[in-house]
């Protein structure tokens, strides 16, 4: 009698869990992750149309003819940092080391792959390049700053469309720019992820 | 590079190692109040501090406070105290009083993030606390002292008021009939789970949280029938489910919190699987 009705409870629970799941699985989860993605999406979106002064060419996101010609490329022979071989959690935490204790990482050889972005300063007329990479959740992301080779590569010609998965592979560099501390990956290879 | 090799050198990087230390003192404080806890009918506790918690730090990020704790830790200290000093004697009682003031909290906390927030991505921070999904790879310093004090604070007050604890859970009349000052270790006892909530926020989030505190007890209940065996039992299930679920989040790139938690929830299946194997026999 207490083992049927321990089966009758199980059973339910069982059952009672089954149709939680299957009614919690369905809209939410699509409907959160691209809202969440939207919310990251939407800033570099801003910072884009703020720095852009004309039209992107290629609108189908893959890259333009003559990118990443493997000639022009700096290799390295030894990465010290290599992220695109860990888990989302270790890339994430990872990056975010690197902007806590950055001297930890410079001189350093770091080969990530993420989201390419272009960001303008609109008071110097500098561009800026980034790799941005999201957390498990993808509700938060980090991005790292690169120098693609020597920095003589004009954009937007010469680089991808933003929202490219590319992977660069650069030396972890702190620099000062109107006295503030920053990071980048200088003398980077930029190759499509 | 095997998932060993990938282990061994996940394991030299600094924050990971803070991370491992950080969780499993979190673990093993929270399982030791849970005990306490789930016998006072006061389960859902570590869900409405944890509220709290997110209120306190919603006005600490609209401030700019940098280090957050010192705004949480006091107001998750004076909540707990407020809910759990009273005891059987609150007008209020309890799971009434815990709702009250979960949801205020939290409605409260992301209001204020979303009207006075200052940061660009409020949807990516408010995640982030609720959920803690890398949160415990990413400490500070600073952070992983607090932690680690806190947890020793804890831990070592447990152990030395452990006989009084077990009095004051299991029959708080008779304890202060026997001249108990139950009142002063009701106190104490709620400044510890607040200092375990502000903390645990880092491993598993707000929302989850009360899984840390809930889980290894109700595990060891299973199977053990006295309170030091449940206390030790639950430890270990904590330590264990703690440390092997950060390891495994790590190694699988899944979120940290839910990783532990499912792992937890795992656990305590199979000790009811065990209970049942052991009544059985």
């Amino acid at each position: 009698m207490n083992l049927s009705r321990s089966i009758v409870s199980i059973t339910f629970a069982t059952a009672l869990m089954g149709m939680l799941i299957v009614g919690g699985c369905s809209d939410d989860a699509s409907r959160s992750a691209p809202s969440q993605q939207q919310g990251v999406s939407d800033i570099l979106q801003e910072q884009k149309q703020s720095g852009e002064s004309d039209g992107q060419g290629a609108s189908n996101g893959t890259p333009r003819s003559g990118l990443f010609p493997a000639d022009a490329e700096p290799t390295y022979s030894k990465v010290d940092y290599d992220l695109t071989k860990m888990g989302s959690d270790m890339v994430y935490a990872t990056v975010n080391d690197m902007m806590v204790n950055p001297s930890s990482y410079e001189g350093k050889v770091i080969r990530m792959s993420g989201v390419y972005y272009h960001s303008r300063d609109e008071r110097t007329g500098n561009d800026y390049f980034f790799v941005v990479i999201q957390d498990a959740t993808a509700c938060c992301s980090q991005g790292l700053e690169f120098v693609w080779g020597d920095g003589s590569r004009k954009w937007p010609q010469d680089y991808p469309e933003d929202g490219c998965e590319v992977t660069v592979t650069g030396v972890f560099e702190i620099y000062m720019e109107d006295e503030f501390k920053y990071v980048h990956l200088t003398k980077s290879s930029l190759e499509k992820a | 590079m095997g998932a060993f090799e990938q282990l061994i050198t996940y394991l030299s990087y600094p924050f990971v190692v803070n991370a491992l230390v950080v969780g499993v003192l979190v673990a093993l404080c929270s399982s030791l109040l849970g005990t306490t806890l789930v016998m006072k009918r006061l389960s859902y506790i570590g869900d409405g501090l944890s509220h709290v918690a997110f209120g306190a730090y919603a006005v600490a990020a609209v401030v700019g406070v940098t280090r957050d704790m010192m705004i949480i830790a006091p107001v998750t200290v004076l909540a707990a105290v407020l809910l759990l000093r009273r005891g059987q004697s609150a007008k209020v009682k309890g799971d009434a009083a815990i709702a009250m003031m979960s949801v205020t909290a939290l409605a409260i906390g992301y209001l204020i993030m979303n009207v006075f927030g200052t940061r660009s991505n409020v949807s990516g921070d408010v995640c982030t606390v609720l959920f803690g999904s890398t949160s415990i790879l990413t400490l500070t310093p600073f952070d992983v002292a607090a932690c680690a004090v806190m947890s020793v604070v804890v831990v070592a007050g447990f152990a030395l008021i452990y006989n009084r604890v077990f009095a004051v859970t299991f029959d708080e009349a008779f304890a202060r009939a026997a001249g108990l000052p139950v009142g002063r270790y009701n106190l104490v006892i709620a400044i510890m789970v607040a200092l375990v909530i502000v903390v645990g926020m880092n491993l598993v989030g707000a929302l989850l949280l009360s899984a840390l505190v809930v889980f290894p007890a109700l595990s060891a209940m299973r199977v053990c029938r006295t309170f030091k065996a449940v206390t030790v039992i639950a430890a270990a299930i904590g330590v264990s489910c703690a440390l092997v679920g950060m390891l495994a989040s790590i190694m699988l790139g899944t979120p940290v919190g839910s990783t532990i938690v499912v792992l937890d929830a795992l656990a305590y299946a199979s000790f009811c699987a065990i209970g049942f194997l052991k009544r059985r026999i």
